[in-house]
């Protein structure tokens, strides 16, 4: 059986979704935002056109919802805390640090000049 | 569990995300927040930024700005009360700039009404309403995350923007015609 596919495509035309950007409801730079302030980067080195405000919102509430120590926590929590963003920076730092500082894999400045 | 902080040290970085974003807000208005104090808080939060970057973006933007506080207890509650603040906030703000000053002489400042009455914040608690002599005034009750405050300053700080353009438009218009 031979199918034309310009038949096809044009059949299917009506039924095209044009997806609109919604540039407003955008969030960017999430990471950005939650490596800035995770890093305690001071104000002055901050690049404020990294991200908009809605990623900025989005990190906020992110932290916000999370438990605390001394919360009575659920299993659930538990699960929950592992999908938050935050939670993936922090363990990506650890993951990175323990790549370079492993045992016998301490990398050094060759030239040391004291 | 990396992210399970103990609640001091949460509420610090609940609070210098929010510096973090009134930051952001302030810089997205044109305000150059590279000299603002820095958004960390530390735990205990007694040396934190919080009531110096609101207070500082509030400064770029209307540079009449005044303070009012417990000090001045009389005058916050007088002011707030003439204002249709209903309680009285631990601080009062007056915020006035020469296009708030345009709008209050022209009378369209009443147009603000409505959109003012609509903010809010779940996190915030805050009001903003206007003054007939001092401008728009922002209420705070005490609290430590601000970026929903400055998210409504903003808001409203573009609306008296776009309602000067347009008194601008219609009196240099008017003396046009005139002129014909």
């Amino acid at each position: 059986m031979k199918i034309d596919f310009h038949k096809v495509e044009k059949l299917l035309e009506p039924y095209k979704q044009i997806k609109k950007q919604t540039s407003e409801k955008k969030e960017e730079g999430v990471a950005k935002v939650i490596q800035y302030v995770w890093n305690h980067t001071p104000t002055k080195k901050v690049d404020f056109d990294s991200f908009n405000l809605n990623g900025g919102l989005r990190a906020f509430y992110e932290f916000y919802f999370l438990p605390h120590y001394d919360d009575e926590m659920t299993q659930a929590d538990l699960v929950a805390i592992k999908d938050n963003l935050w939670e993936i920076n922090a363990a990506w730092d650890d993951l990175i640090y323990s790549l370079t500082k492993c045992n016998n894999k301490v990398y050094e400045n060759e030239d040391d000049f004291i | 569990m990396r992210m399970l902080l103990d609640a001091e040290e949460k509420y610090a970085y609940d609070e210098s995300i929010s510096n973090f974003l009134t930051l952001k807000i302030w810089h997205d208005l044109g305000v150059n927040v590279k000299e603002f104090p820095d958004y960390i808080v530390y735990p205990g939060g007694y040396d934190g930024s919080s009531f110096e970057i609101l207070e500082a973006g509030l400064k770029a933007l209307y540079p009449t700005f005044r303070q009012l506080d417990y000090e001045d207890e009389h005058k916050l509650e007088t002011i707030a009360k003439e204002s249709n603040i209903s309680s009285t906030p631990e601080r009062l703000y007056l915020l006035n700039n020469d296009k708030v000053q345009k709008l209050l002489d022209t009378g369209e400042i009443d147009k603000l009404k409505k959109p003012l009455s609509k903010l809010y914040g779940d996190l915030t608690e805050f009001d903003m309403s206007f003054h007939k002599e001092y401008g728009l005034v922002l209420a705070i009750y005490f609290t430590s995350v601000f970026f929903e405050a400055a998210e409504a300053v903003a808001r409203i700080t573009r609306l008296v923007e776009d309602f000067y353009i347009q008194i601008e438009g219609v009196t240099d218009n008017g003396l046009c015609y005139q002129a014909i």
